[in-house]
């Protein structure tokens, strides 16, 4: 009995480590926002980023193939964006001969949501993979923003794997909070060599380098979260949710600590809007130039507020698609 | 030394060490630019070859460490007895006997967006949460391993008078696997229109997701959990860790600063400034077919627990930069390092923490090393070593957090007239 149950979870352990990979669901014919530039193709990507299978939009550059040894740059959404909402900056790399890469990110737009067990499941650690059908919640809309950088790197990665991209060539671009994300990738990932943060959002200037330490409200969410933190399952409790989720994850995120560790030899960009109501540049944008090492530029649009209008949106894609080819 | 325990080991110092420069399992990181690794010079042998010259601590004595010399023919046994030499640690070193009076309890608690992690809660003879406010220890296990193996040490705690709440990270022992390892083998039809699914569908669920950036995260949602349990003081808990584990709760303390007293027990972290991870070669393959396929290549890790993990932690817990986040630390945040004199994984013995801890006193957060003496890293765990190191660690908590404090006499109030205090909000 033992022996057949050894054999048992023999057979299993191999067909697990062995077991094919489930296939990625099949790319849909996507519609650009505006007239493709000449030459220019748009394709559905599709790809994991840790467990969830995503989706970006996949802009390559006219005579694109195998051999093209193009420069590419992935593309980052603004707080509550999809992927589509990039196409004037993919558009306008693309245009340049640049692969663009705007990325959906996890439970967001045409990629899955994040996976809970929604029973309990017993499991032994040395079988290490079982396939089950247990109860499950889906979750979407999370806004978190490690959770988003993570998604950005995999994204990367993902374009490291598309033959005829120069892996030594890759650039960001990202908007609103993900502007700040383009200074959080510079300053972990050494694969990213260029980057342009449109009206950014760069928390944690002025804000001592040290631990932190929630306030008394935030500590309350985190023992709230961490003591009856169990997966929503109504549309009301997954909003609240992830509300607070949010909250709890954006009160710590100091995108701006990490300007000390980009390396001279990276180049960053800097578009802002000159009538921003939401964002004081003088403490987001400029301050984040200042502090950087290497090469910078700081574009104003003149009279723009944070949400850029699409005459806006259109200089801001050809300031930055001018700033990463030069500069990639 | 078999040949499969140096490959395990190699895994585990390219994953500890979390730098360039050092040798993987696989792989090699070329040598970057900038300081070299932590802990390489003075150890002539390198990583990984056998016990490692130790040094000398010269810093503050802060607790005394009295114990050493109290189990000093203890500690010279063990470090030359065959019978206690160690590569992992065995099944007698995990085992303990509950103090009288102290009890025990099982208990969850949540990460990441739902993911339920499992605890054992060891609370002090007489326990009181209505009269009296306790401090508590959060205690983590080390590299690929269960909270099993070192349940003795929050025993001995909960035997001081601290609670203690020691965990399975997510995906080991009795915790769940969480998004990042639960791959759906269906397609995932839901959209932004809905921001809860709940359905019954296939998935594959994977173990052992050797994830140091999850850890923290882990630790950071049981110091949530134990704040907010009831008889604990919010502002006076604490945090034990061991091998890997000093890792994960060395960068925890510089990312978050509820910890008001952290141990460490064979670790350290040479500081070293925060910097970009590259990711070329057989590693960036590996990562290429994550995103592929969802998952990359496997290897062995672990000593005492091991298991299958994915190749790919050694890019991952790169991004766990314990040595930047050294200034970060706060003086309210003090550590203390139980680091075996000639630990031949943290590579220059008990130099790793030696460097550390002389960094933070630089800096004013109170600190203070006592090396287990002629110990390797797998015999701090039982014997006299487990005496001298579960016993300072309690005199670093009893240092800095204290005994258990009277409740406020209004919490008195609420706890025995619970309907009052609901009628009087």
């Amino acid at each position: 009995m033992t022996r057949t149950f050894a054999l048992a979870l023999c057979a299993s352990l191999c067909l697990g480590a062995a077991a094919e990979a489930q296939s990625l669901k099949a790319p849909v014919a996507l519609t650009a926002t505006s007239p493709l530039p000449s030459g220019v193709k748009l394709t559905e990507a599709r790809w994991y980023s840790e467990q969830v299978e995503v989706s970006g939009r996949l802009f390559t550059p006219a005579n694109f193939s195998g051999t093209s040894n193009a420069r590419a740059v992935v593309l980052a959404p603004a707080w509550g964006q999809t992927a589509q909402s990039l196409d004037a900056y993919a558009e306008a790399l693309a245009a340049k001969g640049i692969v663009a890469l705007a990325v959906d990110y996890r439970g967001w737009g045409r990629s899955g949501g994040f996976i809970y067990l929604n029973e309990r499941l017993d499991t032994y650690d040395k079988l290490r993979f079982s396939d089950r059908t247990p109860k499950l919640i889906i979750r979407r809309g999370r806004l978190e923003p490690e959770l988003q950088i993570q998604d950005v790197r995999n994204a990367i990665t993902y374009l490291d794997s598309i033959p005829g991209v120069d892996r030594g060539k890759i650039g960001m671009v990202g908007v609103d909070m993900a502007g700040g994300h383009v200074i959080s990738v510079l300053g972990m990932d050494a694969r990213v060599k260029a980057g342009v943060a449109v009206t950014p959002i760069i928390a944690g200037k002025g804000v001592e380098q040290k631990s932190y330490i929630p306030s008394a409200a935030t500590r309350a969410d985190m023992i709230r979260l961490a003591r009856n933190g169990a997966p929503p399952t109504t549309p009301e409790a997954a909003k609240a949710r992830n509300a607070l989720e949010s909250r709890i994850a954006v009160a710590e995120y100091r995108p701006f600590w990490r300007l000390d560790a980009i390396p001279a030899t990276d180049a960053v960009q800097f578009i802002v809007a000159g009538a921003d109501e939401k964002v004081k540049t003088a403490d987001n944008a400029q301050a984040a130039a200042d502090a950087l090492k290497g090469s910078k530029d700081v574009h104003v649009i003149a009279g723009a507020k944070h949400a850029l209008t699409a005459a806006q949106t259109a200089e801001a894609a050809r300031t930055a698609a001018d700033w990463l080819a030069s500069k990639l | 030394m078999s040949a499969t325990y140096g490959i395990r080991k190699a895994a585990l110092l390219a994953a500890c060490l979390g730098l360039s420069g050092v040798a993987g399992l696989a792989w090699s990181q070329p040598p970057a630019a900038g300081p070299a690794a932590p802990g390489r010079a003075g150890a002539p042998g390198g990583p990984g070859r056998g016990p490692q010259p130790g040094g000398v601590y010269t810093g503050p004595i802060i607790i005394s460490d009295g114990r050493v010399a109290a189990n000093a023919a203890g500690l010279a046994n063990q470090s030359t007895a065959p019978e206690w030499k160690r590569d992992a640690t065995l099944p007698e070193d995990w085992v303990y006997k509950l103090a009288e009076g102290v009890t025990t309890r099982q208990v969850s608690f949540y990460v990441d967006g739902g993911t339920r992690l499992q605890g054992t809660l060891f609370l002090p003879k007489g326990f009181d949460p209505v009269h009296k406010r306790y401090p508590a220890i959060v205690v983590g296990h080390g590299i690929n391993a269960i909270a099993v193996g070192i349940e003795k040490f929050a025993a001995r705690f909960a035997d001081r008078g601290f609670v203690a709440l020691a965990i399975d990270y997510q995906s080991y022992g009795y915790s769940d696997s969480g998004s990042d390892e639960l791959q759906l083998l269906t397609s995932d039809d839901s959209t932004d229109a809905n921001l809860v699914t709940a359905r019954s569908a296939p998935v594959r669920v994977k173990r052992t997701n050797l994830n140091n950036v999850h850890e923290i995260d882990d630790f950071r949602a049981a110091i949530s959990f134990i704040q907010g349990e009831p008889g604990i003081d919010p502002e006076r808990i604490g945090t034990w860790a061991t091998s890997n584990g000093g890792i994960v709760t060395s960068a925890l303390i510089g990312i978050d600063g509820r910890s008001k007293a952290t141990a460490i027990q064979v670790m350290g972290n040479q500081p070293a400034p925060w910097r970009p991870v590259t990711l070329t070669g057989p590693a960036l393959e590996d990562a290429i077919k994550r995103v592929k396929t969802g998952q990359g290549g496997e290897t062995t890790a672990g000593f005492s627990f091991p298991t299958n993990v994915d190749a790919y932690y050694t890019t991952r817990n790169r991004d766990v930069q314990a040595g930047a986040l050294v200034p970060r630390i706060r003086a309210t945040t003090p550590v203390l390092f139980l680091p075996a004199e000639h630990d031949e994984l943290a590579a220059g013995g008990n130099r790793p923490a030696l460097a550390e801890s002389a960094a933070l006193t630089a800096q004013g957060v109170p600190s203070q090393v006592i090396t287990l003496p002629g110990l390797t890293h797998f015999q701090a765990y039982s014997g006299p070593a487990f005496e001298v190191s579960a016993g300072s660690s309690a005199d670093w908590y009893d240092k800095f957090l204290g005994a258990p404090q009277p409740a406020p006499a209004a919490a008195h109030a609420a706890a025995a007239k619970p309907a009052a205090a609901k009628g009087s909000k």
